[in-house]
């Protein structure tokens, strides 16, 4: 036993040893093979003591390995007293869990109903066969695309090309009038092979044939089984007691002809009656007004069927050369999704990215709380441990409580996206289009558990990843829960925690501001008419009862001469556009100063039928030249107004009054003259610019749906009623629609950016309340582990003020690291907003300023509270707790 | 392994150390688990079975220094619920090798 010494340790033993056990542990465990080794040479001799030595050496490190790779494979498996013990515990904190149900519930629910809708808009397949054959064709003359003339749908219809099936259809409304009243209804004019052309099939009847679509075939349509059982009585389950029914439509008599599904697709939704489009044979290359479809051969290339279609309009075009001049144009085509999907991406990405950012900061905030927790319970745990948990069962314990966390977020969420599902339609319907398509699909479904199940992961094991040893609890129960070592690398993933979330709430809050700067600038525009006691309303006249001009004009002469007679009405007069909503039928034209050079497109703007007291009852102001006179409605030589941003933008340096043009692309025919300037008045979205509008005379003779607009001293409400008996003693089979106040007016065209704004605010607020929420947790938790460091400081004499910046300056320097990192990221992503604001940029100095002012102001106030508690403390009683 | 129960190693390990005195470190243990065994025993296993008991709360450990050489060791001892599972492993198994001699030619 004296000279024995063992043979030389190899070098790769100790420092494998040091990192699987603790370097401590590894001495001990070297020490005590050296102690054995002289045992085994006295018992069994030098040289087999030698070999057993080696051996075991050898083994330490492999059997190590091997029993953590077991623990690994063998995952402490929640079993069933975890999983009440857990329930247990968080029912035990029901404030925290709540917060955090919450929070996970609005974040995840939030990215899930977006994600319903990108689901719906680009993932899922339309109910049309081989959507992806099916296109749109229309005339291209970017950056305008506008619809087919019938001299158009009829070449394309005649021409070689590779699309087997061509349909079109025009979208319109008409008058219904049954027995229940009269109701202003969607159409959707379809010609023959519509249908086909979008595989639907008539569940009973038939779909209109060429022959209904003479000029002089009686009128026919089809209708939906809905539509025939609601409104035709119809009992049978195919609806086939309708057929032969006739409608009365726009004073017109129309057959049933057959009876269509009632969904039939997101192009036809919302409509009921299919009448059958009869076209009149074309006398001029215009108008345009015919929406047509294709679904093209299989086994051609879109790219060959475009350039038939650029053929085809090339040989057309020199064969109306007379009416219709503007050779930019050609035909273009769009495939039916890229048709139905509308423009929302923008929009989609900044909602999508707001819900994602904010399920960051739920997710971020659950973890730092549940870190929190564990922390606090760091008793608990070691009472637990001394009483004969396995370290895998706390684990296990721990998990358990995160994935029921996570389970109620998915939960929650569900039920918020269900119930934002619900009311998307309502509120988003104007700029979302197939809304009533969404619903919470499989694959929506889907990415709500992965979502959840990512959050879990991320608040299950962040507060586990902590270094452990296997003695790691017990001090903790000595030192009255105040772990040295495990604290400080705690306090550092939750600082980490609250900077990224202040940096994440950052971004979301910009947005917000940015938006809601705009939005108050919207609000502050000049709409270009007074609203207050303004009433608007619509009257759509029958064109099978008022076909001609001067049917129409003998019709309103009276009624608005009564209307204005009423007592309390100021003044009255007729547009067939309402400010502040877009206004479809624009018209391209040509100035007789400033012709549009060969190859280049003709300007193209909404061109309105307004009379003078339109501009009267609205107050718009006459800005130059003269109004509209009586005369110039049967005048022969046209005139038209226009407003101010029309004649800035063709004349900036000049007066626009007196200067001549041609509209429609017709290059003969009388010009038309700018008589006078009137005020801006936009007829596009808020916050859109405008592009200039032209107006011209005669609304009465020239509108079949005119808006009605009357100016009163008093309440506007209170006439509606009388006008409705005005209107009926006219003619009893009218109806009125679109009732609105001018405050309506102006209200509804700021309805999609106040959706927006009230959304990302909504969301910033959260986001900021949840960020401040984490800051302010870790500092009063800080501030309690440091209560025996406080009170000596104050003990000896340090002054409460350096105590209290001592705090804040801990927790500012987190807030500042948070919010500079945040800024950083706000200006990479708020460009996406660009398209959205009016009047701001996305980097407005005064905005960053702003925020960067708020989130500072809001996250003193969090590091003030505990710092005051801190200067509170009592320096004998936090002592003596020790 | 189940949740209450013990390996048969692990048993062995309770045992030697009452049979060294209620207390042991790992060096008398490895020793006298050969003695009784008559095979070599790993100091590597013995060790991950202390930490594992450890762990289930079945034996405490403390450190200690060694008086004449004055290196450190770390001490092992039952608990009273390692105590008592050996108590309830010992009385199971003696039922069931209770009257089982003449069927293992034992007299």
């Amino acid at each position: 036993m004296r000279d024995s010494h063992p043979p030389p340790v190899p070098g790769w033993i100790r420092p494998l040893l040091a990192w699987l056990l603790s370097g401590r542990e590894a001495d001990l465990a070297l020490a005590d093979l050296e102690e054995l080794h002289r045992a085994w040479a006295d018992a069994l001799g030098r040289e087999e003591a030698d070999r057993r030595y080696l051996r075991q050496l050898r083994q330490y490190p492999i059997r190590l390995l091997a029993q953590r790779l077991g623990r690994l494979l063998r995952p402490p498996a929640p079993r069933p007293p975890d999983l009440r013990q857990a329930l247990r515990s968080l029912v035990r904190a029901p404030g925290l869990s709540a917060a955090i149900l919450l929070t996970l519930g609005i974040g995840i629910g939030g990215c899930t109903a977006i994600f319903a809708i990108v689901d719906v808009l680009y993932l899922r397949a339309l109910p049309y066969p081989e959507q992806d054959r099916v296109f749109w064709i229309y005339t291209d003359a970017p950056p305008n695309r506008w619809p087919f003339s019938v001299v158009d749908f009829e070449a394309l219809s005649r021409g070689r090309t590779s699309f087997g099936e061509i349909a079109a259809y025009t979208r319109g409304s008409a008058t219904l009038v049954d027995a229940r009243g009269a109701e202003r209804i969607p159409t959707l004019r379809v010609t023959p092979g519509f249908f086909e052309l979008l595989g639907v099939t008539p569940r009973s009847g038939r779909a209109p044939s060429p022959a209904d679509a003479e000029a002089a075939a009686p009128a026919t349509a089809l209708v939906t089984l809905d539509f025939a059982g609601r409104r035709l009585g119809a009992t049978r389950p195919n609806g086939s007691d309708a057929i032969g029914h006739t409608l009365r439509l726009d004073g017109e008599l129309v057959e049933v002809a057959g009876v269509v599904p009632s969904d039939t697709g997101p192009l036809t939704s919302g409509v009921a009656v299919f009448p059958t489009l009869r076209l009149e044979p074309p006398a001029r290359k215009g108008p345009f007004f015919l929406a047509v479809l294709g679904r093209l051969d299989e086994a051609t290339e879109a790219g060959t069927a475009a350039a038939e279609l650029r053929r085809l309009n090339d040989d057309l075009f020199p064969l109306w050369v007379d009416s219709y001049q503007d050779d930019r144009a050609t035909w273009g085509m769009m495939s039916l999704p890229e048709l139905l999907q509308g423009n929302v991406d923008r929009l989609l990405l900044v909602l999508m990215g707001a819900v994602a950012l904010l399920l960051l900061i739920a997710a971020t905030n659950a973890t730092n709380l549940l870190l929190s927790r564990v922390i606090g319970r760091r008793q608990e745990l070691a009472v637990r441990a001394a009483l004969g948990a396995s370290r895998g069962r706390i684990l296990a314990h721990l998990f358990v409580e995160s994935g029921i966390l996570a389970l109620g977020g998915v939960l929650v969420g569900l039920l918020v996206a269900q119930a934002a599902i619900a009311i998307m339609p309502t509120v988003a319907d104007a700029y979302i289009p197939r809304l009533d398509e969404v619903s919470l699909s499989g694959p929506t479904l889907l990415l709500a558990l992965a979502l959840s199940a990512g959050c879990a992961l991320l608040f299950g094991l962040v507060p586990l990843m902590r270094p452990s040893s296997h003695s790691g609890l017990e001090p903790t129960l000595r030192s009255g829960g105040r772990g040295a070592s495990h604290g400080r690398a705690d306090q550092r993933t939750q600082r980490l925690l609250v900077v990224s979330q202040l940096a994440v709430a950052v971004p979301l809050l910009v947005g917000a501001a940015l938006l809601l700067s705009s939005f108050a600038r919207l609000g502050r525009m000049d709409p270009g008419f007074e609203p207050e006691g303004l009433l608007s309303l619509r009257v759509g006249l029958p064109l099978a009862t008022y076909p001609d001009p001067e049917g129409r004009k003998q019709f309103w002469d009276p009624l608005v001469d009564r209307v204005a007679a009423l007592p309390g009405v100021l003044s009255v007069g007729l547009a067939n556009a309402r400010p502040g909503q877009v206004f479809q039928d624009s018209n391209n034209f040509d100035l007789e100063d400033r012709p549009t050079p060969p190859g280049q497109s003709q300007p193209s703007v909404p061109w309105i039928i307004a009379e003078h007291g339109f501009f009267e009852t609205l107050r718009i102001p006459l800005v130059e030249g003269r109004w509209f006179d009586p005369a110039d409605d049967l005048g022969a030589e046209p005139v038209v107004l226009v407003d101010r941003a029309w004649a800035r933008r063709f004349f900036p340096d000049g007066s626009a009054v007196g200067r001549r043009m041609r509209s429609g692309g017709q290059t003969t025919g009388p010009w038309i003259t700018v008589v006078g300037v009137v005020g801006d008045v936009p007829y596009s979205e808020a916050g859109q610019e405008g592009q200039g509008a032209v107006y011209m005379p005669d609304p009465r003779r020239g509108s079949t749906a005119p808006f009605l607009y009357v100016r009163t001293s008093g309440d506007p409400g209170g006439l509606v009623a009388r006008i409705r008996t005005e209107i009926r003693r006219a003619d009893p089979g009218l109806p009125l629609t679109d009732v609105a106040s001018g405050e309506a007016v102006l209200h509804a065209s700021l309805t999609r950016p106040r959706h927006l704004t009230t959304l990302l605010t909504a969301f910033a607020a959260v986001a900021l309340a949840l960020a401040v929420v984490g800051l302010y947790g870790v500092l009063a938790q800080t501030v309690q582990r440091r209560r025996p460091d406080i009170a000596i400081r104050l003990a000896l004499g340090g002054s409460p003020r350096a105590v209290l910046s001592l705090v804040l300056g801990q927790g500012m320097t987190l807030v500042g690291v948070g919010i500079a990192a945040g800024l950083v990221v706000a200006l990479a992503l708020t460009r996406v907003l660009e398209g959205l604001l009016y009047e701001v940029s996305p980097r407005d100095p005064l905005i960053l300023v702003g925020v960067t002012g708020l989130m500072l102001a809001v996250s003193a106030m969090a590091c003030l509270l505990p710092g005051r508690r801190a200067v509170r403390v009592d320096p004998i009683e936090a002592l003596r707790e020790d | 392994m189940t949740r209450r129960g013990l390996g048969a190693f692990e048993q062995q390990v309770l045992l030697t150390i009452l049979r060294l005195g209620g207390e042991a470190y790992s060096v008398p243990m490895v020793l006298e688990m050969e003695a009784l065994s008559g095979r070599e025993i790993s100091q590597a296993a013995v060790y991950i079975a202390l930490r594992r008991l450890e762990d289930k709360g079945m034996v405490s450990s403390r450190m200690d220094d060694d008086t004449d050489t004055g290196r450190e060791r770390r001490y092992f001892r039952v608990n009273p619920s390692g105590l008592s599972l050996l108590r309830d492993s010992r009385r199971t198994m003696a039922r069931f090798w209770e009257g089982l001699d003449p069927e293992l030619g034992e007299q």
